[in-house]
Order: C-alpha cells, then sequence, then structure tokens
C-alpha cells in the first residue's frame, strides 16, 4: 500500500463525511486572559521575593529574640533553637541497671528522667536538647514558690546542666548537642533535696529536681493546688504559634489540651515533660504521628500500653522507652495510657490535631 | 444570493449558468484544493475544469446532499489522479508531498492498491477509523491528509500551536497503522 492509496480511500469517503467534515466548526479560541502574561510573572515574583524577604526577616527576629534573653532565662525554661539537622526525636537511650536508670534523649527537646533506686549521689546529669524546629515550652504548676531555686549562671549560654542525683556517671550527651540546661537542686516541699536513699514509690524512680519557672511567660503560670510540676510542652517541626498555649490545665483530671489552630496538621511531633517536683521527677511523654494514627510515645519508666476507646490493646513495639504503635484507622478516638505501679498518664485525642493529656488525679504527690 | 439548491436544479435543467455560478462561489476554494495538491497553479485550474466537466456529467442523475462536498471531491479526485501521473515525471516539495510522506511512515510496503475492491475495503477501513476518532482529532486529520492543508494552516484554524497539530496527528497515524493492521490491510 502506498500513500496515495490512502489519499484515494480519503476521497473516496461518501459525501456526507466529508460535507461534515467540511462544516466542523473549529472550537472557539481560548480567551486571552485580562492580565497579560509577564504581568502575572512579575506578581509571582514579588510573591515569591516577599515571602523569602519575610522568612528571612522572621528566622533573623526569632535568633534575635533568642540571643536578647537573659541567661537565666534560657537556662530556666524557654529555649527554642533551631538546627538543620533532621534528626527528629529519635533516640531514647536507656540504661537500664540494677541500680539506676538513665534516660538519655539526643534529640527532641527532651531532659531526661534519671532513675535510680540504689545507691543514689547527688550528681550532674547534661540533659541534651536537639530540636530541629523546636519551641519548648516549660508550663510550670507551683502553687508555693517556696523552694529555693539556685540557678547558677551557666558556663556557656547553651549548655545548662541539670543536677540530679543518681549513681550514674556525669553523662552529656554529644550527639549534635544544642541545649543543656543546668538545674541545681531544688527542694520541694522542704527544704532539704529529695532523699535519694528512699525508693520512690513504685521503686522505678528516683527524684529529678526540676528547674525554675518560666519567668518571662506568665500566661504559662498555672498553679493548681498542692502540685508541682513541671509541664513541657514541645513542638517540633511547626511553628510555636500554631498551638494555642498555654496548655490548659483544668478540672480534677489536669487535663492538658492542645489543639492546633491550624488545619494542616503538620505537627509531627509533641513532647511533653512533667515534672513532679514534689518526688523529684520527671516524665517525658510525647507523641509522635508517624501518618495519622501512629504515635510513638516516650516514657520514663513504668508499665505501658495503649488502649483505643473500646478496648485495651497491646503495645505494638517497645524499644528501651520508646513505644511505638499504630491505631486502627476506624478508632481515630485513642487513649494512651502508662503506669509505673503508682501513676497513671492517660493521653486521648481524636486525632493528631487534638491531644488531650489527662493526668489523673492520684498523679497528685500530696 | 445564489443558493446550492438553485444550482442543482439548474444542473438538472441543463443550464449551464449553473457552472458560472459553481466557479464563482466555489471555484477558488476548489483551486486551492488542487493547488495544495499539485502545487502548480495551472494545474490546479485544469483540475478545477475537469471538475466542472464531471460536475455537469454527472448531475444528473446525481443529487448531492452537500455540494461543496461533492465538489471538493471531484475536484480531489481529479488533483490526485493528475498528482499520480506528475509524481512520476517530479515530485514537489509542498504540502501534500509533506502528508505523502508522513502517510508513507506507517506504510510499510510499497505495493499498489490494485483491484477496486482493494481500494473499498481500504476506504471502508479508513472511513471505521475516522469515525472512531473523537471530532477534533478527526477534523485535524481530514484537514490534513483530506484537505492537504500545511500544519501552519491547520494551526491557525484551530487555534493551536504548531507542535500540538503535530503530534496530535503523529498519534492519529499511529492509530491508524494499528486500526489497518488489525483490518488485515497491512
Amino acid at each position: 500500500m502506498r500513500p496515495m492509496d490512502l489519499m484515494e480511500a480519503l476521497g473516496e469517503l461518501p459525501e456526507e463525511d466529508v460535507a461534515e467534515e467540511l462544516a466542523y466548526a473549529a472550537p472557539p479560541k481560548r480567551t486571552t486572559f485580562l492580565v497579560s502574561k509577564p504581568f502575572l510573572t512579575g506578581v509571582s515574583a514579588a510573591a515569591c521575593l516577599f515571602v523569602t524577604v519575610g522568612l528571612g526577616f522572621g528566622i533573623w527576629a526569632g535568633q534575635q529574640e533568642i540571643e536578647s534573653r537573659p541567661p537565666q532565662e534560657t537556662a530556666a525554661v524557654l529555649q527554642t533553637q533551631t538546627t538543620t539537622q533532621t534528626t527528629a526525636l529519635s533516640t531514647t537511650q536507656t540504661t537500664s541497671t540494677a541500680a539506676h536508670f538513665r534516660t538519655q534523649t539526643s534529640s527532641g527537646t527532651a531532659s531526661a528522667a534519671l532513675a535510680s533506686s540504689t545507691g543514689l549521689t547527688t550528681q550532674t546529669t547534661a540533659v541534651s536538647v536537639q530540636t530541629r524546629t523546636a519551641a519548648t515550652a516549660i508550663v510550670s504548676m507551683e502553687p508555693n514558690p517556696e523552694p529555693v531555686i539556685t540557678t547558677e549562671p551557666p558556663m556557656d549560654t547553651t549548655a545548662v546542666q541539670l543536677p540530679e542525683t543518681t549513681s550514674a556517671a556525669p553523662e552529656t550527651t554529644t550527639q549534635s548537642q544544642t541545649v543543656q540546661t543546668e538545674r541545681t537542686t531544688r527542694p520541694t516541699t522542704t527544704t532539704d533535696p529529695p532523699s535519694m536513699d528512699t525508693d520512690p514509690p513504685g521503686g522505678a524512680t528516683a527524684p529529678v529536681h526540676g528547674d525554675a519557672p518560666y519567668p518571662g511567660e506568665p500566661a504559662f503560670h498555672t498553679q493548681v493546688s498542692g502540685m508541682q510540676w513541671t509541664i513541657t510542652p514541645v513542638c517540633m517541626g511547626d511553628e510555636p504559634e500554631t498551638f494555642e498555649l498555654p496548655y490548659q490545665i483544668t478540672g480534677e483530671r489536669y487535663r492538658i489540651e492542645s489543639v492546633e489552630t491550624n488545619d494542616s496538621a503538620s505537627s509531627p511531633f509533641r513532647l511533653y515533660q512533667l515534672y513532679d517536683a514534689e518526688l523529684g521527677r520527671y516524665w517525658l511523654l510525647s507523641q509522635f504521628p508517624m501518618n495519622g494514627f501512629s504515635q510513638e510515645i516516650y516514657w520514663d519508666s513504668g508499665t505501658v500500653q495503649v488502649e483505643n476507646l473500646q478496648d485495651v490493646m497491646p503495645v505494638a513495639q517497645i524499644s528501651g522507652f520508646v513505644i511505638t504503635y499504630t491505631f486502627p484507622e476506624q478508632s481515630p478516638e485513642y487513649t494512651v495510657c502508662w503506669t509505673d505501679g503508682n501513676y497513671i498518664m492517660v493521653m486521648s485525642g481524636s486525632d493528631s490535631r487534638l491531644l488531650t493529656l489527662d493526668l489523673p488525679e492520684h498523679f497528685r504527690t500530696e | 444570493m445564489v443558493s446550492d439548491e438553485s444550482i442543482i436544479s439548474r444542473l438538472h435543467e441543463r443550464d449551464e449558468s449553473a457552472l458560472q455560478d459553481i466557479r464563482r462561489l466555489y471555484g477558488e476554494l476548489c483551486c486551492q484544493m488542487a493547488y495544495r495538491i499539485l502545487e502548480n497553479r495551472q494545474d490546479a485550474e485544469e483540475c478545477v475544469n475537469d471538475m466542472l466537466l464531471a460536475v455537469w456529467n454527472s448531475i444528473p442523475p446525481n443529487l448531492p446532499m452537500s455540494l461543496q462536498a461533492y465538489l471538493i471531491t471531484l475536484v480531489r479526485h481529479a488533483a490526485i489522479n493528475k498528482a499520480k501521473y506528475e509524481s512520476r515525471q517530479k515530485r514537489g516539495n509542498g504540502a501534500f508531498t509533506l502528508a505523502l510522506d508522513e502517510l508513507a511512515e506507517i506504510l510499510p510496503s510499497g505495493e499498489q492498491v490494485e483491484s477496486a475492491v482493494e481500494c473499498r475495503e481500504l476506504m471502508l477501513a479508513m472511513r471505521a477509523f475516522l469515525s472512531s476518532l473523537k471530532p477534533e482529532t478527526r477534523h485535524l486529520f481530514m484537514q490534513r491528509y483530506y484537505m492537504a492543508e500545511s500544519v501552519q494552516t491547520i494551526a491557525k484554524k484551530n487555534h493551536m500551536s504548531e507542535s500540538a497539530v503535530k503530534v496530535t496527528l503523529f498519534r492519529t497515524r499511529k492509530k491508524l497503522k494499528e486500526h489497518l493492521r488489525k483490518e488485515g490491510l497491512l
């Protein structure tokens, strides 16, 4: 077959086909934009420039704000640190021996709960804090600011040390360490430091003395009678203002509620650090949604179980002090609770944008 | 304004003024059609004359539904016949020649379709193929390979870019090749 044969075959098409083709009207020309393309390009370029400059200025302003804070303030509570590393609240190292527990968190704003059951002596433990875009806010609930707080000026503005009583040797986590907090021994209800010779209830923990309440943010201070806690919500990978702060602590169960104000559910990580000043122990609670319902939960000690609203489910995976559990899609409401025998903490939420931390009443130390 | 029905009616009455009206109304259109194939104005005008003669001889008895389509078919047929003869003498470089080259890409052999039966089968296959195309695509295909219009002209008429026309035609040719293969014509 030659091309001309095809042409001839086309010429044999019925008249109506040809007539139809001749009557075919080409679609109308697309309307031209009222705004010219160069104008749109210019506007887009200007918008990009504006955003870039705005971001740059915002970062600069944030750094200036951090640098302008007094050392005590920095040492005490609020630490905002931006690094370029992408290690996200990853490692929670725990060395558990018969004598002590030591928790070391290498990323995320994490103060470790150091627990020692025997032979505890006062030592200084460095707590490493590393966040990518982390904002740390500590909510202090101290009805009686009686404790004498001695905060020594840090040797380095980025290094603050937290003395605590463990039998462990002083250890400083060095992996991308960005902030260290030095804390002095802080008696709670008595002038004496908590005795480390006595096993705390539950037997698994030993006091870790908390830091001073954050002086710069009065809104963060909520007094609850009979309690001396320090609660540290940390938002990582998100701008701090995406949360409505302060976290509210209400009711008998001391609900700590966090609701994101944006719609994007872009906060991949939350961490709550609760400090029981009575016993001098930390609870390190974090929520790290891997996806819609996958959570990674850190805690310092105790038995952990995860449950949704219907039934208690076994923990999917426990590695050290890290629990990873994927919530089934059909039960978006969930409750996570864990206990070490004395304390039970319950964290519940309906989705990744709403997190409610219920603190049972008996968590109080009276 | 002379209507097509009036022209056809006068042709049936053997009124030669109908041919003058055809030349006046459709002469240039037919001449352009032939010119695109032959690339020669004189040959194109000869084709128009041949077309007028064919009209005079075929109407009556024929009663075309669309006079324009009827005329285009006739002049195209005349032009292609002339082009077949001319192609033995020389080879042009116009839109029609390029269209032939494009179609040659999908035709593996150079054997001529000899019999009328084969030609009829090919026509039916082409018709089926065209009916399977979307109207816009079919229109592009017909403009290129029936009306022998250049890609530039097609793009302008259809408010498309030349590259878009080329891409559409290329894909349509591939479909045609597949269709002809399924029909056992390749």
